[in-house]
C-alpha cells in the first residue's frame, strides 16, 4: 500500500509550475497527510490492474493533466486503449448514458453514505453564513465610495443605475427558486 | 516417620531423568513459543489476496463492484487534487449483457475520449468554474482532502472589485440553498430506514396478538417529525424564503400516506391467514 508517505507544505496558491497541487495556507496545519502525486497515479493504475485481472474484465484508463497534455494511459500500450475507445464512441447514446458516472454525481452519491455527514453539513453552513455576511458588508462599502468617485468624474447616470443591480440579482434569484418549485411537485 | 525422605529424594530423581531424557521436546516448545510471539508482534490477521481470475460468479460479481467504486473514488481524488481530466471506461463480468460499459470522467467521458481518438490536446480546465464552485458535494470533499472552502481565500477577502464579490454572493447563496435540499434529502433516506424498521417490528409483534386490537393510527405517531422551522434572523440574512420547510412537509405527508396504505395491506394479509387457518382446523375436526 501507500506506506511511503511524505508531507509536501507549499503554502504558495496556484503557481503551476512549482506545484501540482493546491493548498490554502488556513488548512494546511489541519490537512491531512496528502501522497505524492506520482504515487497516487500509480495506486490509481494498480488498481485498475487489479480490477482488471480479479474480475477477468478490461479496464482502460485516460489521464490527462491539468494543461491538457496526455500524461499517461493504462494499459500503456494504446493500441488496446484507442481499441476500446473506439468501442464506447461507436455505442448508441442511451447505451453510453446507462452506467456513465460524473464528478460531481459519483461525490454526491459518497457523500450521502457518509455517517458524519450532518456535522460537516453544519460547519460548512456556518462558514458560508460568516462569509456571506462579511462580503455584503464589503460591497455596501465599496458602494458609496464609487458613488463619490464617479460624482467627481461627473458621471452621474452610471451610478443611479449601478445600485439597482444588485437588488435585481436578488430578485432574479428568487424568482428562479419560484419556477424550481413546480417541478418537484410534478416529481 | 523414616520413609518420607526417602519419597521425596525419589521425586527429585525422576524429574531429573525425565528431563534428561527429553531435551528435544523442550527445544521444540521453546521454538513454538518464539513463533507465537513474532506472530502477535506482526500485529492482526489480515491478508491479501492473491491476484488470480475469482471463479465463483457470485464473489466475482460482488468485488467487481466494489473495486469499481474504489477506482473510481482514487480518481476522484486524483482530479480534485491536481485538475486533471481523467476517463475511465470498464467491461461489465461476462454474465451482465445489458449493459455496455461502466465510465467515470471528469470534465466528461465523452469529451476525454474524443480528443484522445482525435490525438489532439483536452481543453484546459478552468480554476474556478460556476458549476464546481455551486456544487456541495465537490466542496465537503475538497474538505476532506484538506484543500479549504474557496470562499475563506484570501484573494477574495482582499480583492476590492465589486462584480467580483457580488457573483461570489450569487454563488454562495446558491450554494446555501442546495446546501439545505442535500440535508432534506439526508433527513428523507434516514427516515426511509426508520419506517422500514417499524414495519417488521410491528408486524412480529401481531402475529403475538389478537387481531382485533389492530389500530394503524396509534403506530403513525413513530414517524420522525421534520425539525423545527428556522429563526427569522438567519432568513433575513440569506434573503431566502421558507420554501425547502414547505417542500419537507409536502414530502412528509406523502411519506405518511404511503404508510397507511401499507400497513392496510398487511393487516388484510393477516386477516386473511386467519381465517385461512381457521377454516383448515375446522375441516381437520
Amino acid at each position: 500500500m501507500d506506506s511511503s508517505t511524505s508531507t509536501k507544505k507549499n503554502t504558495k496558491l496556484f503557481v503551476r509550475n512549482q506545484t501540482c497541487f493546491k493548498k490554502s495556507s488556513l488548512s494546511s496545519s489541519n490537512a491531512k497527510k496528502t501522497t505524492n502525486l506520482s504515487m497516487r497515479e500509480q495506486t490509481m493504475f494498480k488498481k485498475a490492474l487489479e480490477l482488471s485481472t480479479l474480475c477477468d474484465i478490461e479496464v482502460c484508463v485516460i489521464y490527462y493533466g491539468r494543461d491538457g497534455k496526455l500524461i499517461k494511459t493504462w494499459p500503456e500500450d494504446q493500441s488496446k486503449v484507442r481499441d476500446m475507445a473506439e468501442r464506447f464512441s461507436r455505442l448508441h447514446e442511451r447505451e453510453r448514458c446507462k452506467k456513465r458516472t460524473n464528478l460531481s454525481l459519483f461525490l454526491r452519491k459518497q457523500i450521502l453514505h457518509d455517517k458524519k455527514l450532518s456535522e460537516k453539513v453544519l460547519e460548512m453552513e456556518d462558514s458560508l453564513e460568516s462569509g456571506l455576511r462579511v462580503l455584503q458588508d464589503k460591497l455596501l462599502l465599496l458602494q458609496p465610495e464609487k458613488n463619490q468617485t464617479e460624482l467627481g468624474q461627473s458621471c452621474a447616470v452610471y451610478s443611479t443605475t449601478y445600485p439597482l443591480s444588485s437588488p435585481s440579482l436578488i430578485e432574479d434569484h428568487q424568482h428562479q427558486q419560484q419556477w424550481t418549485e413546480p417541478l418537484s411537485n410534478t416529481e | 516417620m523414616r520413609f518420607v525422605p526417602y519419597l521425596y529424594e525419589i521425586e527429585r530423581l525422576w524429574l531429573s531423568l525425565v528431563n534428561y531424557l527429553s531435551p528435544r521436546k523442550n527445544k521444540n516448545r521453546r521454538c513454538g513459543e518464539i513463533d507465537k510471539i513474532r506472530m502477535v508482534k506482526k500485529g492482526g490477521t489480515k491478508r491479501k489476496i492473491a491476484i488470480e481470475t475469482i471463479q465463483k460468479s457470485d464473489y466475482l460479481r460482488v468485488t467487481c463492484t466494489k473495486r469499481r467504486e474504489g477506482l473510481f473514488s482514487k480518481a476522484s481524488q486524483l482530479c480534485l487534487l491536481s485538475d486533471a481530466q481523467i476517463a475511465i471506461l470498464a467491461t461489465p463480468p461476462t454474465s451482465e449483457s445489458n449493459i455496455s460499459f461502466y465510465s467515470f470522467g471528469h470534465s466528461s467521458v465523452d469529451a476525454v475520449v474524443s480528443s484522445f481518438l482525435s490525438g489532439q490536446r483536452c481543453v484546459p480546465l478552468q480554476e474556478d468554474t460556476k458549476e464546481m464552485r455551486e456544487d456541495v458535494a465537490i466542496c465537503l470533499s475538497r474538505t476532506n482532502l484538506g484543500l479549504g472552502f474557496w470562499w475563506n481565500n484570501e484573494s477574495l477577502n482582499k480583492s476590492e472589485n465589486p462584480q467580483e464579490i457580488s457573483d461570489a454572493i450569487n454563488s454562495m447563496l446558491t450554494l446555501l440553498s442546495n446546501l439545505k435540499e442535500l440535508s432534506g434529502e439526508e433527513a428523507l433516506v434516514n427516515d426511509h430506514k426508520d419506517l422500514k424498521k417499524n414495519e417488521r417490528s410491528d408486524v412480529v409483534l401481531q402475529h403475538g396478538t389478537q387481531y382485533e386490537t389492530l389500530n394503524p393510527n396509534s403506530n403513525t405517531t413513530t414517524i420522525c417529525c421534520v425539525p423545527d422551522e428556522l429563526p427569522a434572523n438567519s432568513n433575513e440574512i440569506v434573503g431566502i424564503s421558507p420554501n425547502p420547510l414547505i417542500m419537507l412537509e409536502k414530502k412528509k405527508s406523502q411519506i405518511e400516506e404511503k404508510f397507511e396504505k401499507e400497513w392496510q395491506v398487511s393487516v388484510t394479509r393477516i386477516e386473511n391467514e386467519a381465517t385461512s387457518s381457521y377454516a383448515k382446523r375446522r375441516r381437520s375436526i
